[in-house]
């Protein structure tokens, strides 16, 4: 990342120069001197941070000009103890000059490669500049970047154009280094376009506000896209929660042990648990499934992954980043009790040619295909389709003697975008996404199998518009109408809902101060629904074991209404100074189910406490957080007398920048939990569903990441959280089912060079718990024992760790790409236990692993 | 209803990929003391009207001429339609029950009770209040208004004692008769049955029409010598000898490595998958199969599904012990809703 900074205005030019180094960072270069070190041994102090003087008033109203020179004292941590007036110049500027050289930081002078005190000489110039007219445009901004190859070595003589309202700018070529500059330039938005002989065009937009002194690096792509994803990466830009770790497509693809998966990936980020298998749940930071909500371009997806995991629903050439969020994020999302994952689909190419994908491997077959369309200039599309093949190879598993299948188990999903610039400032994209598993067998070995079948089906036809209105004002618009069909059954257990959601979002974003925006916006959900079917009688959390579902009298409903969910909400964000932001919002929830109406204040900050590099930023939040109950709750609460969850999220935090690559971030939680629904007796006896069950969620995450670059990407991420519930007033909390103490993951990937990539991931997690049977009760209802439950959830299985590696190879030809990979899940073929079994008497137990053994993915792609 | 997801994947998961309750022994294999099944007559509780419970028991396989053990079985009933619906509100009164009981419970007289709270042997009957239904909650999602009748029982090779402390589970001991200990699981069953009262509803129990053995149809002849046996209907190939259970058995040999196994078909009456209430689909109906000697290659067969209706082959094949003797065979039919039935016969092992 390559910090920005701002300029105030008509502050007098600096001039700099490091004494030893000879390392001008200005237009003017001075005396090179270090009076106290010996040059042969040393390598001189580096300026990492500038500091602006103020221009002496006085001496502005005189347009004189000056030039101070200073001696300056740089301990071995590189900052500045003493600034001495060498050269005076008066008028106010030798102490304008020295108030500013106090705050300059270094990277420290250097003996034998070892930090040390330095002392060398600045000459800080003034430069007076004309106070421009009042109506006068701010004062320039500019852009500085740096153009790269997917090699990461700089691209010489590439020619960066720049545009602004559909009118070139101006055009310039890169340097030797690969840079390249654009200074005086009006606040507003550009469009930045890169061309070099044998890389892909890029283009992209930039904003600009007044003085801001963007900093960028570019990298272009070579026409195989999918290793270098066209990154951006911007000078600090705000972030409006206190912890988004994003991932990017080359990061997310490369993943040992999610088959190139990007929503897979995920569960390598800290705080996010390992979920049981085949449930395909996201876990993050203690919380209950389901809480955590997955959103494509601001849409929610009610499944993100077929089949419980296999693979996620959007395939990851479909996506450009995924952002998650943990914890205390804007409140731009809602309905969410635990953190939020955005993923965005990608734009398409612009650069006029049509490309395409195909990947074969163990699980499913999938082709992509992107380009302009043909009889609608400036328009351009990508559509992807994908199938599972698990059928074959399931089928014989499953099928035996007492097994019919009915319906291979078979997953398809499909996506079709098309988008436009309409106007320089604007973008529009339209798109049908959907995806759909199926399967039906028969098991007739027991009383609890029977009919399984399974139907999750959705599709959505969505667009999305963007549009800076002026330099102050931009827009975003989201809308999509969906269709969802959910149906399980087993046995007497059916439960088959249809929905047709309507979800709009929009927001206006009003830039009204440099340092302050005020943002607002709506975010509705209107989705009537019908939901029929049975469930058995779940008599609460802290119940008994009440033995198989089979013979449970059925709870049955047959419902049709309407979610509406409409939201609004306000966010205002403050910089006040350089160092310290601050996002303060609040949003207003209405649900119909509910009748009730939640208001979420938020509050996150952040603060830069050692500014450029090593950059060190505290980072802290708080805020409520409502998540309507679950749609089986209402149903079956019948009474609507049910409120949201709630949490109350508190973070705090530290980012650290240890080298340009490596960043640490360390981040303490605290969750308290309220208006849990639970089921329990009334003062009758009778069970009932009320909000009165509590939580408690702490912890701590650590990730440590090297950032990736052209050779290697990786991360370790540590996680050490508690997560308890009181399901009864009164009763003693416990450990609620899904805590995981200890989650650790290690992973990187490394390009070998001639095609080759290596990549591994080990992972430990903490044991899950469960709750033992301390022996059996027969039911004759069942004709079988059902446990005696012991303390809930007093035990924890053995810890789970596996070991996957992953080696790709990419041959490179003149048309096209061939790529081929192999994931090697569960190198050491470790038997994780997932739950306890216990015989038919629940005398004898043993535990039961669901992961798989060791399996060798072998995936094919071409692309060109 | 996440959960309901939960339990598919574990269904899967356990049916076809880790095979859950791969390393015990079948839970057809009888070891020891067992309880198979509680039929009531009638199935369903009629407000005011008793019903009579039959237990359903077996034990070890005994060597040939040696007596059955000696086993007490008691009954605490009295639970109807707890506030909860579920057999732990029962507790509180199993407890108060317990406390009443003689340090030998089965040295407590019935008479001590109001009837249908205490007994003993292997049928009780119990009384339904009149006003069980108006009890029991009410509540919209129910597809018909009901109310449980929970009866415990125990069943104990040795000596039953009543054990008022535990306040968690069903209050009541087995001890060995000769050193006053605890016995070993082998020796003590506890559980208890659920009859439902519905309103404007009644479940029947299944009707099992008789077993086939290798295709022959099981008689429940009695004898005194082998000749007092006729062959079975549809298997006239298959040799029948007088057990010492009076009853007249087929004759097969030991099974050694690889034998085929017998087959084992209960012949259900389709008309036993009742229609649900208010409902299109029949109830869940299923056979389990026991043996105290030699094991079933499927302890439990699905005989009709709600969703997929009646299961067209539902046998289960029974592989012969090494060892010669006498093996006494269990078959049960239950229905979701209470309902059982059942059918027992001896095989002689040659």
């Amino acid at each position: 990342m390559v910090s920005g900074r701002s300029k105030r205005r008509l502050v007098g030019t600096v001039v700099l120069a490091l004494l030893a180094a000879g390392e001008a960072r200005a237009q003017v270069g001075t005396d090179a001197r270090d009076a106290a070190a010996d040059t042969r041994a040393v390598t001189p102090p580096r300026l990492v941070k500038f500091a602006k003087a103020v221009y002496p008033p006085a001496a502005e109203q005189k347009q004189l000009e000056a030039e101070v020179v200073l001696a300056l004292e740089i301990d071995a941590l590189g900052h500045v103890t003493v600034a001495d007036v060498v050269e005076p110049a008066g008028n106010g500027f030798d102490e304008a000059a020295q108030a500013a050289a106090l705050q300059f930081e270094f990277e420290p002078a250097r003996r034998n490669g070892n930090p040390v005190k330095s002392r060398i000489l600045y000459r800080y110039a003034f430069r007076f500049e004309p106070t421009p007219a009042a109506e006068a445009p701010p004062a320039p901004s500019r852009i500085d970047g740096r153009v790269l190859d997917d090699a990461g070595e700089p691209l010489v003589a590439a020619r960066v154009r720049l545009s602004s309202e559909g009118r070139a700018v101006a055009e310039r070529r890169t340097a030797a280094d690969g840079r390249f500059s654009f200074a005086d330039l009006a606040p507003g938005a550009y469009r930045v376009q890169i061309e070099s002989d044998g890389f892909t065009a890029f283009d992209t937009a930039e904003s600009l506000a007044a003085e801001e002194q963007l900093e960028a690096t570019y990298r272009l792509e070579r026409p195989a896209p999918e290793d270098m994803v066209n990154i951006v990466v911007h000078g600090t830009r705000p972030q409006r929660e206190v912890t988004r770790r994003p991932l990017s497509r080359r990061e997310l693809s490369r993943v040992p042990g999610t088959s190139g998966d990007a929503l897979r990936a995920l569960q390598n980020l800290p705080g996010v648990a390992r979920p049981p298998s085949l449930s395909g749940l996201l876990i993050v930071r203690g919380n209950a499934e389901m809480t955590t909500p997955v959103f494509a371009d601001g849409l929610w997806l009610p499944s993100i992954y077929h089949f419980g995991g296999l693979s996620s629903v959007i395939p990851t050439e479909m996506l450009d980043e995924v952002n998650f969020y943990p914890g205390n994020f804007s409140v731009k999302y809602g309905r969410a009790l635990a953190g939020v994952v955005d993923a965005h689909l990608r734009e398409t190419r612009e650069d006029g040619r049509y490309h395409g994908l195909l990947q074969l491997d163990l699980i499913d077959v999938r082709a992509v295909a992107e380009g302009p369309i043909p009889g609608l200039p400036g328009w351009n599309f990508i559509g992807g389709f994908r199938r599972s093949h698990v059928d074959a190879w399931l089928t014989p598993l499953l099928e035996g003697e007492d097994t019919q299948i009915k319906a291979a188990p078979v997953y398809y999903d499909y996506q079709l975008l098309a988008d436009t610039r309409p106007t320089e400032r604007s973008y529009f994209r339209i798109g049908v996404v959907g995806s759909d598993d199926r399967f039906r067998i028969i098991d007739a070995s027991s009383a609890t199998g029977g009919q399984i079948s399974s139907i999750d089906s959705s599709w959505g036809v969505g667009t999305i518009y963007e549009n800076s209105l002026s330099d102050q004002l931009s827009l975003e618009l989201t809308t999509s109408l969906a269709r969802l069909h959910q149906r399980f059954e087993v046995s007497t257990i059916l439960v088959d809902t249809v929905a047709y959601g309507t979800i709009s979002r929009s927001e206006l974003e009003w830039r009204f101060w440099d340092r302050a925006k005020l943002r607002f916006g709506y975010d509705l959900l209107i989705a009537p629904y019908s939901v029929e079917g049975q469930v058995p009688d779940d008599p609460g959390p802290s119940a008994p074991a009440v033995g198989p579902f089979v013979t449970s009298p059925p709870r049955r409903f047959d419902e049709s209404n309407v979610f509406f969910q409409p939201a609004i909400y306000g966010e205002f964000e403050l910089s006040p100074s350089s160092r310290t932001q601050v996002v303060s919002g609040v949003r207003l929830d209405y649900t119909h189910d509910t009748g009730r109406f939640d208001v979420s204040p938020r509050l996150t900050a952040r603060y830069e406490l050692v500014q450029g590099f090593p950059g060190t930023t505290l980072k802290g939040g708080s805020g409520l957080f409502f998540q309507p109950p679950g749609l089986a709750e209402v149903v079956l609460s019948a009474d609507q007398s049910l409120r949201s969850l709630r949490n109350w999220q508190n973070s705090l935090g530290v980012e650290q920048e240890l080298t340009e690559q490596l960043e640490l971030s360390v981040e303490g939680f605290y969750n308290l939990l309220d208006n849990l629904v639970t089921r329990r007796p009334d003062e009758r006896g009778v069970l009932v569903y009320d909000n009165s069950a509590t939580g408690r969620i702490f912890g701590a995450e650590l990730m440590l990441r090297y950032k990736a670059d052209e050779r290697f990407f990786g991360w370790v991420s540590y996680t050490l959280s508690r997560s308890e519930r009181t399901w009864i007033p009164g009763e003693p909390s416990r450990l609620f089912y899904l805590d995981q103490p200890q989650i650790l993951t290690v992973l990187g990937s490394l390009d070998l060079g001639r095609g080759w990539e290596f990549g591994a991931r080990f992972r430990y997690v903490s044991g899950n718990l469960y709750t033992p049977c301390t022996g059996g009760l027969y039911s004759a209802l069942a004709a079988s024992y059902q446990c005696l439950n012991g303390s809930i959830n007093s035990e924890r299985l053995a810890p789970f760790h596996q070991l996957d590696v992953r080696i790709d190879k990419r041959w490179v030809f003149d048309a096209f790409t061939l790529g081929a990979y192999l994931d090697l899940i569960n190198a050491y073929n470790q038997s994780n236990p997932d739950f306890i079994d216990y015989n038919y008497d629940y005398t004898q137990s043993q535990s039961v692993t669901g992961s798989l053994p060791i399996v060798p993915s072998l995936g094919l792609r071409g692309e060109f | 209803m996440q959960r309901a997801s939960e339990l598919g994947a574990l269904a899967l998961l356990c049916g076809s990929l880790a095979g859950c309750g791969e390393g015990f022994d079948s839970p057809s294999k009888v070891q020891g003391l067992r309880a198979f099944a509680v039929r009531a007559e009638p199935a369903s509780g009629v407000p005011g009207q008793s019903a009579t419970l039959e237990l359903l028991r077996g034990d070890r396989q005994e060597p040939d001429g040696a007596a059955e053990r000696e086993v007490e079985v008691a009954w605490l009933g009295g639970c109807h339609a707890p506030p909860s619906r579920q057999f732990f509100d029962c507790y509180p009164l199993l407890v108060e029950i317990a406390k009443r009981l003689e340090p030998r419970v089965l040295d407590t007289p019935e008479a001590r009770f109001p009837s249908g709270i205490f007994g003993s042997g292997d049928r009780f009957q119990i009384e339904i209040p009149e006003d069980v239904l108006e009890r029991s909650p009410r509540l919209e999602t129910d597809s018909v208004h009901f109310a449980p009748s929970f009866t415990f029982f125990a069943v104990c090779a040795g000596e039953l004692v009543p054990r008022p402390e535990l306040t968690d589970r069903v209050p009541l001991g087995c001890v060995s008769k000769s050193t006053g200990e605890p016995v070993s699981k082998d020796d003590f069953v506890i559980g208890f049955s659920t009859l439902y009262t519905l309103e404007g509803a009644t479940n029947e129990n299944p009707e099992l029409m008789g077993l086939r053995f290798d295709g022959g149809l099981v008689t429940e002849a009695s004898c005194e010598l082998d000749a007092d046996c006729e062959p079975l209907d549809g298997a006239p190939e298959l040799e029948m000898a007088c057990a010492p259970s009076s009853r007249c058995a087929p004759v097969v040999p030991a099974c050694a490595e690889g034998c085929p196994g017998h087959q084992v078909l209960p012949l259900i009456a389709p008309e036993s998958a009742e229609r649900l209430p208010n409902e299109d689909h029949t109830e869940v109906v299923w056979a389990n199969f026991f043996a105290n000697a030699g094991e079933f290659g499927k302890e439990a067969q699905l005989v009709n599904d709600r969703a997929s209706g009646w299961v067209s082959e539902f046998a289960s094949k029974w592989k012969p012990p090494k060892r010669p003797g006498t093996a006494r065979i269990w078959v049960t039919v239950n229905d979701q809703r209470g309902g059982a039935a059942w059918s027992t016969f001896d095989v002689i092992v040659r």
